[in-house]
């Protein structure tokens, strides 16, 4: 159900503020973290939508406690599983994130993402200027795996191409 | 009913299982595995397709014997058999191709949660194809993000983590939008399965009540699936994407997730608003223009790479654009068209990407054409792989490519008469634009020069010519007998109304 009015809607409203706040974070913010704090908002602007729109005025959640067994003494509880679901999906994500970020912050020591591509990006003209100098001299005879390690001055993690 | 009824939830319920086992296992263990179980699916889903066939009908299985309105279902036609089928053909090649790949970029000892993340994915992918309810869908579709991201992500330098960052900042804008654009659906027809939003929503666009809400959640719920699955102006993360991270998951990123979304798209089209209401209230135009667009942007922008993984990767920006502009047209025959195109997509790009993997292994490493310049003469099955895949994405005759360019032309001719014009003509000039990246591609790699990278000792795996050998034939298969695969497609449109 959506109302007639703003005065009806006082929750839509507000939860569709809150989640454009958070899409723009999302989209528009440079820094890792507040990005996935605005992902967390949006999201949250949505719980908060369907929480509304499950919840009626004077009624009981769906546990029958005094024999009432009425349709209209009760709310709709599939909302609020639709949240709790919701809830756990973000959280996972938010979790996938944040570890990224960490992952992002040890390699190029900063949260910034301009930054990041920025040295990404650096990092690739190097590998490839490191490439070509390092093919000239190749003599062909040694295999593939060699000549990438040889070719890939780029740092990668323990345990790589063994 | 029938046993193979089964075969539909089982084929999400094994992957998932497995994915939990992979994560135990030791890497090597975890493949066999993983290759078991996908081929498992495969066999599965053949008979799902045969079975709805002979059926002449739909069926839905229902999860826990709840009935409708309480309970959680499945529901499988002869489109979504063989979109599953497909999904898990490609899965399986693409797997079985990129092993030496695998093994080279992954660590070891995290191997296995490679497998992990690629039964995951073949789950969600399942569970997409199959599922009557939206909230499900839902679901799925953020645990095939984040499989997807994990995909990008294992092979571990600065590149891919970036390109999973831009990824995972896109598809969460998306989710977001189709998470808001599912509950505001919700709040006002009050079901989550698609035959009763159906209902809902029919009887809600006869009446005035809603209409504003109605044409809100119809844009979100196709401006957040575009955006998952990287039509035009968010196809930013993708050429990073697919061209850092190892081979296998750069063909399983193109040709599989992207396709899922539009599949589920697709689904929303006919089963959840009904084709006549998404028709009514534009969004097939605004599809349209964007994907227009994008079939030209994608290809001019291909023109200038000089890398191979990212002329790949700015190629299947244009033919995402295909599919969308099919969608666009509005009519059965250019959706029959789109999914068509989907599939022919799927078989010759993944098939790109490991031929592609083949070349670069000969070449140095290096992923250049001026260093793969003369890989078709020193790895020779992965050259021709390469050129029948670019000769299919041109659209030479008797390949995949072409056949979808015809149902392509021929839903445009029936379209309406401003929309024909624009779509032939983009047509053409996509196709030509096509062509000269691709012939110049094809070209140079068999420009016989830097034979100073000849390795004597050089030998390609033989995982990787069974599934090259495969690809092509599948892109033959699906240039020559395309007929009655359109026909299914027909028919589980039919299905779908």
């Amino acid at each position: 159900m959506i109302g007639p009015n703003l005065f009806y809607n006082t929750f839509s409203v507000a939860s569709v503020i809150l989640f454009s706040v958070g899409f723009t974070t999302l989209m528009l913010h440079r820094n890792m973290i507040k990005k996935i704090i605005g992902f967390n908002i949006m999201d949250t602007a949505v719980y908060l939508f369907l929480a509304s729109k499950g919840y009626i005025t004077g009624r009981k959640a769906p546990i029958i406690v005094d024999g009432v067994k009425n349709v209209d003494a009760y709310i709709n509880p599939i909302p609020a599983g639709l949240v709790l679901t919701g809830i756990v999906v973000s959280v996972s994500v938010t979790a996938l994130m944040l570890s990224i970020t960490i992952r992002l912050y040890e390699r190029y020591h900063t949260l910034d993402i301009d930054d990041i591509s920025l040295k990404a990006r650096r990092d690739e003209r190097g590998n490839n200027k490191y490439r070509k100098i390092n093919s000239n001299k190749a003599s062909g005879t040694s295999g593939f795996n060699e000549m990438l390690k040889k070719g890939t001055p780029m740092k990668e993690d323990k345990g790589e191409h063994k | 009913m029938s046993i193979i009824e089964n075969f539909v939830p089982f084929s999400v319920i094994i992957c998932l299982a497995g994915g939990v086992i992979c994560s135990a296992v030791k890497g090597e263990t975890a493949r066999r595995l993983s290759v078991t179980i996908i081929s498992l699916v495969v066999i599965m889903n053949a008979f799902v397709l045969g079975y709805t066939l002979k059926l002449g009908h739909e069926f839905v299985y229902v999860m826990g014997k709840f009935p409708a309105p309480w309970g959680n279902e499945l529901r499988a036609g002869c489109l979504e058999g063989l979109i599953a089928m497909f999904f898990s053909i490609i899965m399986l090649l693409s797997v079985i191709g990129g092993i030496r790949g695998q093994n080279d970029d992954i660590a070891k000892d995290r191997l296995n949660l490679y497998f992990v993340m690629i039964n995951l994915m073949l789950s969600s992918l399942m569970a997409l194809v199959y599922t009557n309810d939206l909230f499900t869908a839902y679901v799925f579709v953020e645990i095939n993000t984040m499989a997807a991201c994990a995909l990008i992500m294992i092979r571990n330098n600065g590149h891919t983590l970036v390109a999973a960052t831009k990824y995972m900042i896109m598809s969460t804008l998306g989710s977001g939008l189709l998470l808001i654009g599912i509950s505001m659906l919700y709040s006002i027809t009050g079901q989550l399965l698609m035959p009763d939003i159906k209902k809902a929503v029919e009887a809600l666009s006869a009446g005035e009540n809603y209409a504003i809400p109605l044409t809100v959640v119809i844009g979100l719920l196709g401006v957040s699936l575009a955006i998952k699955s990287a039509l035009f102006p968010f196809h930013s993360w993708l050429p990073e994407a697919y061209g850092f991270s190892t081979a296998s998951s750069a063909a399983i990123l193109s040709s599989l997730v992207s396709k899922g979304y539009i599949f589920l798209l697709i689904k929303i089209f006919y089963r959840v608003i009904g084709l006549n209401v998404m028709v009514g209230h534009k969004i097939t135009n605004i599809l349209f223009v964007f994907g227009i667009i994008a079939m030209i942007v994608g290809s001019v922008t291909a023109i200038r790479q000089t890398d191979v993984r990212h002329l790949i990767a700015y190629s299947s920006i244009a033919q995402i654009g295909y599919i969308y502009m099919g969608m666009g047209l509005g009519s059965t025959a250019g959706m029959v068209a789109a999914i068509f195109h989907i599939m022919s997509h799927s078989a010759t790009k993944s098939m790109l990407f490991i031929a592609q993997r083949g070349l670069v292994e000969v070449s140095n490493g290096s992923k250049d054409f001026s260093d793969l310049k003369g890989s078709g003469y020193r790895n020779r099955l992965a050259g021709i792989a390469f050129t029948v895949g670019a000769f299919s994405m041109v659209g030479i005759p008797l390949l995949a490519g072409f056949t979808s360019k015809v149902y392509f032309a021929e839903a445009a001719i029936t379209a309406v008469n401003t929309k024909m014009w624009i779509a032939m003509i983009t047509l053409a000039i996509s196709t030509i634009l096509n062509a000269i990246y691709f012939i110049r591609a094809s070209i140079s790699v068999y420009t016989p020069r830097n034979m100073n990278y000849r390795d004597v000792n050089y030998r390609p795996s033989n995982a990787s010519n069974i599934a090259l050998v495969c690809f092509i034939v599948l892109n033959f298969f699906l240039g020559v007998l395309s007929y009655p695969i359109a026909h299914t497609i027909e028919i589980g449109l039919e299905f779908f109304k």
